[in-house]
């Protein structure tokens, strides 16, 4: 990660590699969009890679703005931004960079992408499976015949955030089209998507016009 | 018995006595049965294998935590050279499902799942249900007027189903099964105890009794909630074999707190074929051709 770690020279053969600076900041401004304090944020070990991943997916210049709004006043965001930090937070939650929608791929002039993993370690640190004691299947198994108990009581998130009531994330059209409605049926599916319609009215959106490769 | 992986030229040099076509599980277990008995045997394979060694393990779980939709086959890289029917070929096309992949399907009903050509076949990611097939089933017409009787009985297969719960390591309640009138051994017992059931499974439960009308039968049932029979890691029962009990390939742990085999619960356990008590045992997965990538499988049924 350019200039953010932070290589400390104790004499010339031993150097202290630290979490970096603009890693720590990002979970800081991560915790209101997850609910998760940011020291576990950053004990997914994930930080840095998903600031890089945000970069190159929507530009340096948008994801730092939408980063301040989150700062200063989260319940504001609107059109692109709030669909770029829904997507931080699917990221965090899920490990992949989910696909955004078609609106918000116009605005910020990037080709639409599909949803990906960032890593394989990105899924196991996901942070959903912790608001319901699960297992990532793959990675770690419960204890033998613990599917046995009534599952304890959630504690996570403590202290939710409140967001202004969001729609979708993404709409039904974008799952995997094997996936019969049934399976989704509390998903909304309404059509207008998640984008607030008159983006022009949003001055966060001045930032579109970056492109980054 | 020795077994080793070879391509065409090499394994061309060389007489068999039997060529298996297919290294799944019935073709891996009839290899095996001849192998045991001393045979050259061949066995073809258009899928890949590598997932014997740990590296091999290693790229399967990434690649099965790199996928965005986790289906029976996301563990394993996609082969231009053999091609498996993935779920998620599926495309609903209005009135029912169309899909272009491995499988051409059209229509109401498609095959709904995956099954996958490699070395292991779909035991790589089976969910190890392991019925016997109810006497009645032998004879519906004798019993019940329709179809057709097959020209054996329940009694023909019994001792193959026997061997079968062997090789596959089945975890189960014998006595749940007599009582459902699958006839065994009144001794007998599984391999393994059966999988403790669910927390949901219990809630289930509350459904034993309910009566339900079936509309082709024209009929009443009354429900009645039983566990299946699974080839799935389970603890190894100890009366097992009439007291010799039973250790599946790759078991480790202390006797007294499970042995079960070093995989997830959704893992095949394979017998070993003498049973030993323990005696410093190794802690790392032995090599098998079908439990190394302990993959996790899902249920996936598209509707």
């Amino acid at each position: 990660m350019s200039g953010g770690s932070n290589p400390t020279d104790h004499d010339s053969d031993v150097r202290t590699v630290r979490l970096s600076d603009e890693g720590r900041r990002f979970a800081e401004r991560s915790a209101v969009l997850t609910g998760f304090a940011p020291y576990d944020l950053l004990a997914t070990g994930m930080a840095d890679l998903y600031l890089a991943t945000a970069r190159e997916q929507v530009g340096a210049a948008v994801l730092d703005a939408v980063l301040a709004v989150v700062d200063r006043d989260p319940d504001s965001l609107s059109g692109t931004d709030l669909e770029v930090a829904r997507a931080l937070t699917y990221l965090w939650y899920t490990g992949a960079w989910p696909r955004l929608a078609p609106e918000a791929h116009g605005l910020l002039r990037r080709e639409a992408a599909v949803e990906f993993i960032v890593s394989p370690e990105a899924y196991t640190e996901g942070l959903v499976w912790r608001t319901f004691t699960g297992h990532p299947a793959g990675a770690r198994a419960p204890g033998f015949a613990t599917w046995a108990l009534k599952p304890s009581p959630l504690s996570w998130p403590e202290s939710p955030v409140p967001v202004a009531a969001p729609g979708p994330l993404l709409m039904w059209s974008d799952f995997p089209s094997a996936l019969p409605p049934s399976v989704f049926s509390s998903v909304d599916d309404s059509p207008g998507g998640s984008l607030a319609t008159g983006s022009g009215q949003d001055p966060q959106n001045s930032h579109t016009e970056e492109t980054p490769t | 018995m020795t077994t080793r992986t070879a391509h065409g030229t090499v394994a061309n040099r060389r007489r068999y006595d039997v060529i298996v076509v297919g290294a799944g599980i019935a073709g891996s277990l009839i290899a095996k049965q001849f192998g045991r008995q001393g045979w050259q045997v061949l066995i073809l394979e258009a899928g890949a294998g590598g997932r014997e060694t740990w590296e091999g393990h290693l790229d399967a779980v990434a690649t099965f935590r790199s996928a965005v939709a986790k289906v029976p086959n996301s563990a394993f890289r996609y082969n231009a050279a053999a091609v498996s029917p993935d779920v998620l070929d599926l495309a609903p096309d209005g009135l029912g499902f169309t899909a272009n992949g491995y499988f051409v399907q059209n229509g109401g009903l498609p095959y709904g799942t995956d099954y996958l050509r490699a070395v292991g076949g779909s035991g790589m990611h089976w969910l190890g249900i392991c019925l016997r097939i109810h006497p009645d089933d032998f004879a519906v017409k004798t019993r019940y007027g329709y179809g057709r009787d097959w020209p054996i009985g329940y009694h023909d297969l019994e001792p193959y189903y026997t061997a079968a719960e062997r090789e596959i390591g089945v975890a189960g309640d014998a006595q749940e099964q007599r009582e459902l009138g699958i006839p065994s051994d009144p001794h007998y017992v599984y391999p393994m105890h059966k999988i403790p059931p669910s927390y949901l499974d219990e809630v289930c439960r509350r459904l034993d009794g309910r009566v339900v009308h079936d509309p082709v039968a024209v009929e009443d049932f009354a429900l009645q909630v039983v566990s299946v029979p699974q080839g799935r890691n389970s603890t190894p029962n100890p009366r097992y074999a009439r007291g010799l009990g039973y250790l599946p390939e790759g078991a480790v742990g202390l006797p007294n707190y499970g042995e079960r085999c070093v995989g997830n619960a959704s893992c095949v356990p394979l017998y070993r074929s003498v049973p030993r008590r323990p005696s410093g045992r190794r802690c790392v997965p032995r090599r098998s051709s079908l439990t190394p990538s302990r993959s996790p499988r899902a249920a996936w049924s598209p509707g």
